[in-house]
């Protein structure tokens, strides 16, 4: 009989045990054990010049949801929109009731930030990638330089005040202007030597009309009629969406069909043309214009008899401009040059031009022309309610009564007059300090 | 010696005990060891004579003050839905607060989330299926298979569970047969209804006409008595070398709020073979097809409660008499969200004893489940408020596995005549693994189809995450005497969530017992026995899969065109957390075992907590950076004292009472900003809120105004619980009744402000004015106040209140009654669960939550549909 020695158990002690260890290792070895994320790109992996279309669609796609966003909540703290949802935030713009440290808009400047962030790192790796002298004429960098011009044009038209680089100090909105100033005039060079192909065209234009616009807005006129006059007749750039991808915020939350949480203000109310109301199903209805006290098409709603919003409570005129998710929203055109040209002259006294720029407009969508004389007020009031029907939620009209300093007269008193930088950037930059934010500015 | 043909009459009187020291437990990966010698505090469940007592319909209602420091309620109310589980409060930021659960050594899912959260596939496709109330697949577990159930607390406890076991650890043991047994089968059948109380406070609806003469329907009307039912036949024995237990059940339960059922069969086999003396084999294997409609509840725009309580009873009309906020309740209740879930979960279990003193255990198991989730939305709705026009379909799929792997070796030496030792070393592996796909047609072109083919517009999405979890694991158990016990641990653990190197660290603990009623001078006579205990130990919890690294992610532009945006920006340093846990306490028992009494006290430091470092927008990446900064303070005490009042032949009473108390404090955040419910020196998660700050009477309008920043409301968990439980056996009448306690919690009640903004809610109701002749009804400057307060305020509400839990009677069917008739030995059981609560809470239940589930969503309450009080009748048989 063999006796085990403690040498004999210890050895077969540890072998037992390594066999068992083995048998824990063996489904974990090699490639089992290597996990990877199939949902994500890591950065090297973006540097690729076949991925740069996709990165430079990234910055401009984030713009546009930003955009998206602008339209609606610009339009609830101006005289286009009025609450009729059940959210606080919703109310609160509608209110133009705003308190240090609100929470009530927060997406809007942050996609727009991000969206900026987004065009800036993307144009760095496009330069990495292609090089200097490739990135000087790609329309890929002009695209992201005209993404990021953009994102600080509605920061500036929206907020009192940005941040104008990643974790950059606060600036106030006409130091956005200038800021897309100089990106647009970059933009359009890169576009320009980019070729004449219809991409490079197309960017160029939407640079040209941007710049344009913030040329207006700073008060260099000529170069605003300069560039208002480069854009082609019936151009148009529209932020596009589809349940595809993004889906357009507007029209989940303004269409009778959807949210019902935002519905035109009521002063517009007894202008809508109502008599179809009865009809099934009914078409749609028009803001009158009030100079003609004809439907205006250009400002489509519908409401049917009894129709509430979300709210149960507000009387719900549901806007046909943004029928659903998948509604396209234009971000600038031709119409729009035409009103920029229109208000240059009209600030240049030239009535005439002026009151001829408005009428292209006003023809196109089926309403009589204006006619002359008319003293310069006359203008000007026209200019406004054509801006206000051109540009009908599109952003424009909160821009519009701060630069015309509007706000008291057409919303009242004790209201900021635009919003305020968020929560999410005052506590989480470390160039701002909390307190130290100048807005709202109240009316 | 007794003679042939004679007799003895021998009476063994079997003394009844309040203590339970040389209870044999299993610590998990330490092996099995009896009660006494543990020096962490551990609680163990007699689940299957608990559940004699009050055979409610899952595991998790059943676990519900049964244990001290585990929290498990009911929140979201429907059949089916999600339950906050959670031990010793919280100690993370923003990592999962579930602790995690074995089934017989296996570790398994207890996901509860709604897929559209944390799955990578979040907003891709749809929305939630059920809002808040998402399923909890908890509910999958037959609990008529239970045996035990031990709850190892926290860190100290669970040091050897290594990277997860910060929340500590729930172990699940089935029931196995007994060998050498005849056959023995046993059956239960039991029946009830679920039924919510009738609190909404919307009873003065009716007393409203709306514009086309439809008279306000009270939300209370909707309350139904839904129906439960469920079978169970089992079989255990086993002859001298296997034993086997093989179960069959079926499970039907109905929502009081209905749509909403739950319908669960379960099929178990536990095996065991003995080769020889050796070898034992184990093998387990349970199927599970739990189908659940879900219910439409919590922050959900087709919330079925929600909407008939938050509405205005003065704007009523024929299609929506409870003046619906968002989505009549005709509509919703058109809609069918359908969770049908296959599940097996089992494992083989190899023991070799390979000499008397050493022993090996493996365990190879695996859990996998594939769940169908639908949802559809029939085209002739109204469902506008929810984004959906002309219909919607809404269908995923989700695969989901777990691979468990652990080896085990103990080594036991009698060193000398004084001191013993267990050494026990091994490893474990965890490779779990979810796959997800959604996808989603909107827009039908009429009625009469309901698959996403047949929309109009269709997308979809896809998610994935993998984790693997590895470590080994050395203990040293010393005995002195038998009755000085000291345990020396270390877990190295490492986590694919820190990269290909896994980021191993290591996790020690030690623990002691001392057994003083083993001493010659220990008084005896006041205390018949006594152990001091302590413990100190760390565990970790990691981060999200995919939390170090820095991505960006895939989105679809414009019409369609793919394009990337920066995301994550990552963390390449991220670490786990890590917990270290002290405790102190003693378990003794008074006056000849009559009086048990267990109490511990114990201090948790989280250190390198994981806190979501905000992004600053104009710095571009979307999520939150993960960074190891923070530092939470978590204390507590729990006691428990267990009386045999009276124990006679044909008398028993037995009272047990159980309290805890929990508090935890932000000790550092580091550089994150201190904002919201996150600030040093206050509760993680903490209820903060506007408050009160003046009041004016404006020209006849009442006029508030509120504070300008935010003040400390309170925490978000109790910090007092609170059980009393009696048993008391009368002949063959056993009657048994639980009422708990919970004080310190608040939350936001979002369903009181919100339900006066939309013109609803008693409240306000009750100060408006009617003109008896033409029925037109007019604000008064009372309920302009109160309009006017709760159109600027949230309330914030105390959860403190008193529950009548649970209370049943049980007859033992005399066997002349039954064993003539083949109907076994009997046992019929009236119960009731929920039965009644008091509280000063402006709500419908206390432990409302929109979120119940999740680990942070527990501190607002919102379209939350309370728990219905359960009644039952259940008829058991052995035979």
């Amino acid at each position: 009989m063999k006796h085990n020695t403690r040498a004999d158990r210890a050895r077969r002690l540890l072998g037992v045990s390594a066999a068992a260890l083995a048998l824990i290792v063996s489904p974990a070895c090699e490639n089992s054990i290597k996990v990877t994320n199939p949902q994500s790109f890591s950065t090297d992996v973006l540097d690729n010049v076949r991925i740069l279309q996709a990165v430079a669609d990234g910055a401009e796609g984030a713009m546009e949801q930003g955009y998206d966003l602008t339209v609606v909540y610009t339009g609830l703290l101006s005289d286009e929109l009025e609450d009729s949802s059940t959210w606080i935030n919703f109310a609160n713009m509608s209110l133009g009731r705003f308190t240090a440290g609100s929470l009530d808009d927060q997406s809007t400047q942050s996609a727009l930030l991000r969206a900026r962030f987004a065009s800036t790192d993307a144009l760095a790796r496009i330069v990495r990638v292609i090089g200097d002298t490739g990135a000087v004429k790609s329309p890929m960098a002009a695209q992201v330089q005209t993404a990021a011009a953009w994102a600080d044009v509605y920061l500036a038209m929206m907020y009192c005040e940005s941040p104008l680089s990643a974790s950059g100090a606060s600036q106030p909105d006409s130091a956005g202007y200038k800021q897309a100033l100089t990106e647009f005039t970059t933009a359009i060079a890169t576009a320009t030597a980019a070729g004449t192909g219809a991409t490079a065209v197309g960017i160029k234009n939407w640079a040209l009309a941007g710049r344009a616009r913030v040329n207006l807005f700073l008060g260099n006129y000529d170069a605003a009629l300069a560039d208002a006059n480069a854009v082609p007749a019936n151009f148009v750039k529209q932020a596009l969406f589809s349940t595809n991808s993004s889906t357009s915020f507007a029209g989940g939350q303004t269409n009778q069909n959807r949210n019902r949480s935002a519905t035109i203000r009521r002063v517009w109310w007894p202008s809508v043309d109502t008599s179809n109301v009865g009809i099934v199903p009914t078409p749609d209805q028009y803001i009158k214009d009030p100079w003609s006290n004809l439907p205006d098409t250009r400002m489509a709603v519908l409401h049917t008899k009894g129709l509430k919003g979300v709210n149960n409570q507000t009387t719900f005129y549901g806007l046909q401009k943004y029928k659903d998710y998948t509604a396209p929203e234009t971000m600038t055109s031709f119409r729009e040059m035409n009103l920029i040209k229109a208000e240059v002259y009209w600030r240049k006294g030239d009535l005439t031009n002026a009151v001829a720029q408005l009428n292209i407009n006003r023809t196109a969508a089926g309403q009589p022309a204006f006619t002359l004389p008319l003293s310069a007020d006359d203008v000007f009031q026209r200019l406004l309610t054509e801006r206000f029907a051109t540009l009908f939620v599109e952003g424009h009209r909160l821009a519009d009564l701060n630069r015309f300093n509007l706000v008291t007269a057409k919303l009242g008193t004790g209201r900021a007059s635009k919003f305020q930088l968020t929560q999410t950037e005052i506590l989480n930059n470390p160039s701002i300090k909390q307190g130290q934010q100048t807005c709202p500015k109240i009316s | 010696m007794v003679p042939v043909g004679d007799s003895v009459r021998i009476s063994v009187e079997l003394g009844a005990s309040a203590v339970e020291l040389s209870a044999v437990v299993s610590t998990g990966t330490g092996g099995a060891i009896e009660k006494e010698r543990i020096g962490s505090s551990m609680g163990v469940i007699d689940f299957a004579n608990s559940r004699t007592q009050v055979p409610s319909g899952d595991l998790l209602t059943s676990l519900a003050a049964k244990v001290t420091g585990l929290r498990s309620d009911a929140i979201g109310g429907g059949a089916g839905g999600q339950k906050d589980l959670r031990i010793r409060g919280i100690a993370s930021f923003s990592l999962d607060q579930r602790p995690t659960i074995y089934i017989d050594g296996v570790r398994v899912d207890k996901s509860r989330d709604e897929w559209t959260t944390g799955t990578g596939a979040g907003g891709v496709a749809c929305c939630s299926f059920a809002g808040g109330n998402a399923v909890d697949r908890l509910n999958d577990l037959n609990p008529d298979d239970i045996e035990r159930i031990e709850v190892l607390k926290g860190a100290a406890a669970a040091t050897l569970y290594g990277s997860d076991a910060t929340n500590g650890v729930i172990q699940i043991f089935t029931k196995r047969g007994k060998s050498d047994s005849a056959p023995v089968w046993s059956t239960s059948f039991t029946g009830g209804i679920d039924r919510l109380r009738s609190n909404i406070p919307t009873k003065l609806y009716p007393n409203f006409i709306g514009p086309d003469g439809t008279r306000a329907r009270d939300a209370n009307t909707l309350i139904g008595s839904g129906p439960y039912s469920n079978v169970d036949v089992s079989v255990q024995g086993g002859g001298l070398r296997n034993t086997y237990f093989l179960s069959t059940g079926y499970m039907d339960q109905e929502g009081s709020i209905q749509p909403n059922w739950e319908r669960r069969n379960n099929l178990r086999m536990n095996l065991s073979f003995l080769p020889n003396d050796k070898w034992t084999i184990e093998a387990r294997s349970m199927f599970t097809r739990n189908r659940i409609a879900e219910l439409q509840a919590g922050n959900n725009w087709t919330a079925l409660l929600g909407n008939a309580m938050n509405g205005d009873p003065r704007k009523v009309s024929a299609l929506r008499p409870f003046g619906e906020a968002w989505v009549s309740v005709t509509d919703i209740k058109k809609i069918s969200s359908l969770s049908d879930a296959n599940r097996w979960t089992g494992g083989v279990t190899l023991s070799y004893a390979q000499r008397a003193n050493i022993t090996h255990r493996l365990i190879v198991g695996l859990d996998a489940v594939n769940e169908e989730k639908s949802r559809f939305f029939p085209w002739e709705g109204d469902y506008g408020p929810a984004g959906v026009t002309g219909g919607q379909k809404n269908e995923g799929y989700r695969k989901y596995s777990n691979f468990t792997v652990d080896y085990l070796m103990t080594w036991h030496q009698r060193v000398s005549s004084s001191l013993n030792s267990d050494f026990s070393f091994g490893g474990q592996g965890f490779f779990e693994k979810t796959d997800l796909n959604l996808a989603t047609g909107n827009t039908f072109a009429g009625p009469g189809v309901n698959l996403v083919q047949a929309a109009s517009v269709k997308s979809g999405g896809e998610g994935f995450a993998e984790v693997i979890n590895m470590g080994g694991l050395a203990q040293e158990r010393l005995s002195y005497q038998d009755r000085l016990f000291v345990t020396l641990g270390l877990r190295i653990d490492g986590n694919s969530a820190f990269g290909n190197n896994y980021g191993f660290k290591q996790y020690p603990k030690v623990d002691f017992a001392w057994l003083l009623s083993k001493y010659a001078w220990f008084p005896t006579k006041i205390a018949s026995s006594f152990k001091l205990r302590g413990a100190i130990g760390l565990a970790g919890k990691a981060p999200g899969a995919f939390d170090k690294f820095t991505t960006f992610n895939p989105i679809s532009v414009y019409a369609g065109t793919p394009a990337v945006v920066p995301a994550n920006p990552g963390n390449q340093d991220i670490r786990p957390e890590t917990t270290t846990e002290k405790e102190i306490g003693f378990e003794a028992g008074l006056f000849n075992d009559r009086v048990g009494v267990d109490a511990s006290y114990y201090g948790q430091i989280v250190k390198d907590a994981l806190l979501n470092l905000t992004n600053p927008p104009s710095a571009g990446f979307s999520q939150s950076k993960r960074v190891n900064v923070g530092a939470i303070q978590n204390s507590g005490w729990e006691a428990s004292i267990n009386f045999l009042a009276i124990s006679k032949r044909s008398f028993d009473w037995t009272t047990t009472l159980r309290v805890d108390g929990n508090h935890n404090k932000i000790v550092s955040m580091g550089t994150v900003p201190q904002t919201g419910n996150t600030r040093v020196g206050y509760p993680v998660q903490g209820v903060w809120g506007r408050v009160f700050k003046s009041y004016a009477n404006n020209n006849g309008v009442p006029t508030f105004t509120l504070t300008d920043t935010s003040v400390y409301i309170g925490p978000v968990l109790p910090t007092f619980n609170a059980a009393w439980t009696n048993t008391v056996r009368l002949g063959r009448f056993t009657g048994y009744m639980n009422l708990t306690m919970e004080r310190g919690a608040f939350f936001s009640n979002g369903d009181r402000s919100y339900r006066v903004r939309q013109g609803g809610s008693d409240e306000f109701l009750k100060f408006l004015t009617v003109d008896p002749k033409t029925g037109v009804w007019s604000k008064t400057y009372q309920s302009d106040s109160v309009a006017n307060w709760w159109t600027i305020a949230s309330s914030y509400d105390s959860r403190d209140h008193v529950r009548f839990r649970e209370v049943s009677l049980s007859w033992d069917v005399p066997d002349q009654l039954t064993l003539p008739r083949h109907m076994g030995k009997m046992v019929i059981t009236l119960s009731g669960q929920n039965l009644m609560w008091w509280d000063h809470c402006n709500c419908t239940d206390p432990n409302m939550s929109y979120q119940g589930g999740t680990s942070f969503g527990i501190s607002e309450g919102f379209l939350a549909q309370p728990s219905p009080m359960q009644f039952r009748l259940a008829i058991r048989s052995r035979f």
